[in-house]
């Protein structure tokens, strides 16, 4: 849920990660779709209809009911407006947590003494369950979206701070090299650093966006008063399972979307990594 | 007189070991059919040390694998003296191209499984892995996991697993292009050594030519797209092989002869890469 | 032995530095009544320990447990009937790939309005989520197992049931427990969420919430903190018991 799949290895710089190039793939759509595929998603929600209909309880509401529902969430508005700001305080909450991570990032790479110190620390937080502050935040914070914001920074932080911290170390000691060769100032070696880390940092992105955007509804779904969770809640709480599942149903295809953006932005950026060519 | 004829001569021990005959495999690969291998066949003297060589891509490790049971062939059989050869049996014991010991058992364990998955006892299967190990020169490393021993070390363990099976046969798949160069020249020695005593009828495949040349009693030459038979050397080069062969007229007869055979092929094959490479970049955008 | 030593020290020192800085910036500004420093939290955390805690700790851990339980036993089998026919792979990938990327927490409200404010509901809920990284990561392990190592099984003339065992499990060990890890810490998560947004009557999460409608700081604090240990804890029990022993771990250990 605030997980996502590489956060195990994530802060823990010592072992190699598995890595699940295949299940990334798979798991964004955009590859063409197997026949099976299509006949399991057709069946699926035939299936759906039919047992729903057959049910005729209004619990159970068939596929067709919650596309109605869904139009109209979309043309009322409402559904527009919550997404707007449940994406609204995940980007904000991301930004902070990039920025403080890829800062973390460059301080850790930059020194073998901070790396040792900081880096079992990180690795030691991190199983520590951080939804259990949001309590703690709201007291602090207020319910409007900022606690949420504070929450979503916390998370984004590790899988960016880890990422960061290699994409910053893998730049290979010879392009180092030349640079300082060649007489580049600070600014253009930094230039050169933020550059080659992108594709590691990307990486980071591909985990922690999935993450925020969980963050942000269970938030709205725990204490909030807007936004996609929000909405489920109320759908919840007024009996109208069409409706929340409606909601859930928008909430699917966004995190979807999301994952196509980001696999994009990832292929895109990884020719940009230093370290390979050397 | 070489160990192949005295075999060969000995009771009851059928002349051939392995016969390939006509065998072809196709694939399709992106709708197109691509020929692996052509109209292949060769018999495997019982005894006999046999090289196939070859440059990349020629075929030779689907030959194996279709040999050894692995892979079906899209035309033609195989059979050993105990019958056609129509999946992986015991009777054939492969020894692959990366050493594939479980890294999960010690070297022992890796061995001694082989040995109980054939029926034999825990206690015997112990002591005859014991045996083997001792065999291929790691006395003293039986408890140790693959993970703790060099890539030589650990070949020589996954060829005493191999040898516990008491094949008939025993294939090779470029069992030493993964190790350095000094170990390889040790593990071919280590070979010969061990076939020496262990009278094994072997085919070995490489892509070095010099390995192929110095090993073998009989040297197969494969060309390929598709993979054929191109040459069939059997050089009189004394036995036990040690490295002054290297030397002798007859080695470097035999060596320039496969690689005049290997050699248009290799450049047609690079020059086909080549091709390949310059169309993949016009078509690429960025 | 000295250099492991110092391993420990650096991360060590950097950790009570911040503490001390904590701590010492708390009694040189008057911090607002919702921020404790160390020593009141572990204070706060020590008289907090009887048997309602205890309770409350222990009706967590059943529920994450539980849900965590039902989702691996579903999720390791698929796993690898998917990865192992491609057929069921390509039936499953549509619906995998849709609801593991849609926030499954956002289905709770119709799971209540399905089975009420009830721990079927609540368990459903992580179980749910506690599915998805273990059958990602089974499903990475069954694929990835190197072939030659069921060729050699093959060779050896090693029954199916001797390969399953002896050469399959072994080999996807180490992802399965990654996947297993990954799964553990997630269900805590929604534990907690489904305990505060399903309305449970016990546990860390009533027992956090309880403090935020009261307003007792020192309440949620010894939740977090409890909920930390509980994290830790497992972690460090899962990292222990996978440590880099060949025997089982095979090649990648999951630390």
């Amino acid at each position: 849920m605030s997980h996502n799949v590489s956060h195990p290895q994530a802060p823990d710089t010592t072992h190699s990660r598995p890595t699940l190039r295949g299940a990334g793939r798979r798991l964004a759509p955009g590859r063409p779709l197997n026949p099976l595929s299509l006949l399991a998603v057709v069946t699926g929600l035939a299936l759906w209809e039919i047992l729903a209909s057959a049910a005729d309880n209004y619990l159970f509401p068939t596929a067709s009911d919650v596309a109605t529902e869904l139009q109209e969430l979309l043309s009322d508005g409402s559904l527009i407006d919550a997404l707007q700001d449940t994406l609204t305080k995940g980007l904000i909450g991301l930004a902070i947590g990039v920025t403080a991570g890829v800062l973390v990032g460059r301080l850790m790479a930059s020194s073998q003494m901070v790396a040792d110190s900081v880096t079992p620390l990180v690795s030691a937080v991190f199983p520590i369950p951080r939804l259990a502050m949001y309590p703690l935040l709201v007291v602090a914070l207020g319910a409007g979206g900022e606690a949420a914001i504070v929450l979503v920074a916390v998370e984004a932080f590790f899988p960016i701070v880890y990422s960061a911290q290699v994409g910053f170390a893998s730049v290979s000691e010879r392009y180092r090299w030349l640079m300082r060769n060649v007489g580049a100032s600070y600014l253009q070696r930094e230039a050169l650093a933020s550059r080659a880390m992108t594709p590691s940092l990307v990486a980071g992105l591909r985990n922690a966006v999935p993450t925020v955007l969980v963050v942000v509804v269970v938030t709205e779904l725990m204490m909030g008063s807007s936004g996609a969770g929000f909405l489920a809640r109320d759908a919840g709480n007024h009996f109208e399972p069409a409706r929340a599942l409606a909601v859930v149903a928008a909430l699917g295809i966004v995190g979807v979307l999301l994952n196509m953006v980001m696999r994009k932005f990832h292929e895109r950026t990884q020719s940009w990594s230093l370290s390979r060519q050397s | 007189m070489t160990l192949a004829s005295d075999l060969a001569s000995a009771p009851n021990t059928p002349p051939i070991a392995l016969r390939v005959e006509g065998v072809s495999r196709t694939y399709s690969r992106k709708g197109r059919n691509v020929r692996a291998l052509n109209n292949i066949s060769l018999s495997v003297l019982t005894g006999e040390f046999m090289t196939i060589v070859g440059p990349s891509g020629c075929g030779k490790s689907t030959l194996l694998q279709i040999m050894g049971g692995f892979d079906r062939p899209s035309t033609g059989t195989v059979a050993t003296a105990a019958g056609p050869v129509t999946g992986p049996s015991r009777d054939i014991g492969m020894v692959f191209q990366r050493p594939t010991l479980f890294p999960w058992w010690t070297v022992e364990k890796n061995v001694s499984w082989a040995l109980r998955c054939g029926g034999i006892k825990r206690r015997e299967a112990l002591r005859r892995s014991r045996e083997l190990l001792e065999l291929v020169g790691l006395r003293g490393f039986e408890t140790a996991f693959p993970n703790e021993l060099s890539g030589g070390m650990q070949q020589r363990a996954a060829l005493a697993r191999t040898l516990s099976l008491e094949p008939s046969v025993l294939l090779m798949d470029e069992p030493f292009s993964a190790l350095d160069a000094q170990t390889r020249e040790l593990m071919q020695e280590e070979l010969i050594r061990i076939r020496q005593v262990a009278g094994t009828t072997i085919v070995f495949v490489t892509h070095d030519i010099r390995e192929a040349v110095f090993l073998g009693d009989r040297i197969v030459a494969l060309s390929g797209s598709p993979g054929e038979i191109a040459l069939e050397l059997t050089p009189d080069l004394p036995r036990p092989r040690t490295r002054e062969v290297m030397r002798s007229q007859e080695f470097l007869d035999a060596y320039e002869a496969v690689w005049a055979c290997i050699r248009d092929q290799a450049r047609r094959a690079s020059a086909s890469t080549r091709a390949g490479m310059r169309q993949g970049d016009e078509g690429r955008t960025t | 032995m000295n250099e492991s030593l110092l391993r420990w020290v650096r991360p060590l020192l950097a950790l009570l530095l911040i503490l001390g800085a904590w701590q010492a910036a708390g009694s040189v500004w008057s911090f607002p009544a919702y921020v404790l420093v160390p020593t009141e939290i572990a204070g706060a955390w020590f008289s907090s320990l009887d048997a309602e805690m205890g309770g409350a700790v222990g009706a967590t851990a059943l529920r994450a447990s539980a849900g965590f339980v039902l989702g691996a036993v579903i999720a390791l089998p698929l796993a690898t009937v998917a990865a192992l026919l491609r057929p069921v792979e390509n039936l499953l990938e549509p619906y995998i790939g849709f609801f593991y990327a849609l926030p499954k927490i956002s289905l709770l409200p119709v799971l209540v309005l399905w089975l009420g404010y009830s721990d079927s509901a609540r368990i459903t809920m992580i179980a749910v989520s506690a599915f998805f990284p273990i059958y990602i990561y089974m499903h990475a392990g069954v694929r990835g197992i190197n072939p030659d190592y069921l060729k050699v099984a093959a060779n050896v003339g090693a029954t199916r049931r001797e390969t399953f065992l002896r050469v399959v499990i072994p080999a996807v060990a180490p992802m399965a427990m990654v996947g297993i890890r990954v799964g553990v810490a997630i269900s805590l998560i929604v534990t907690f969420a489904a305990e505060v947004i399903g309305q449970s009557p016990n546990g860390l999460g009533r027992h956090i919430q309880d403090g935020f409608g009261i307003l007792s700081y020192e309440q949620m604090y010894t939740g977090i903190v409890m909920f930390a240990l509980i994290g830790l804890g497992i972690d460090l029990l899962l990292r222990v018991a996978t440590r880099n022993r060949p025997s089982i771990w095979g090649e990648a250990s999951p630390t």
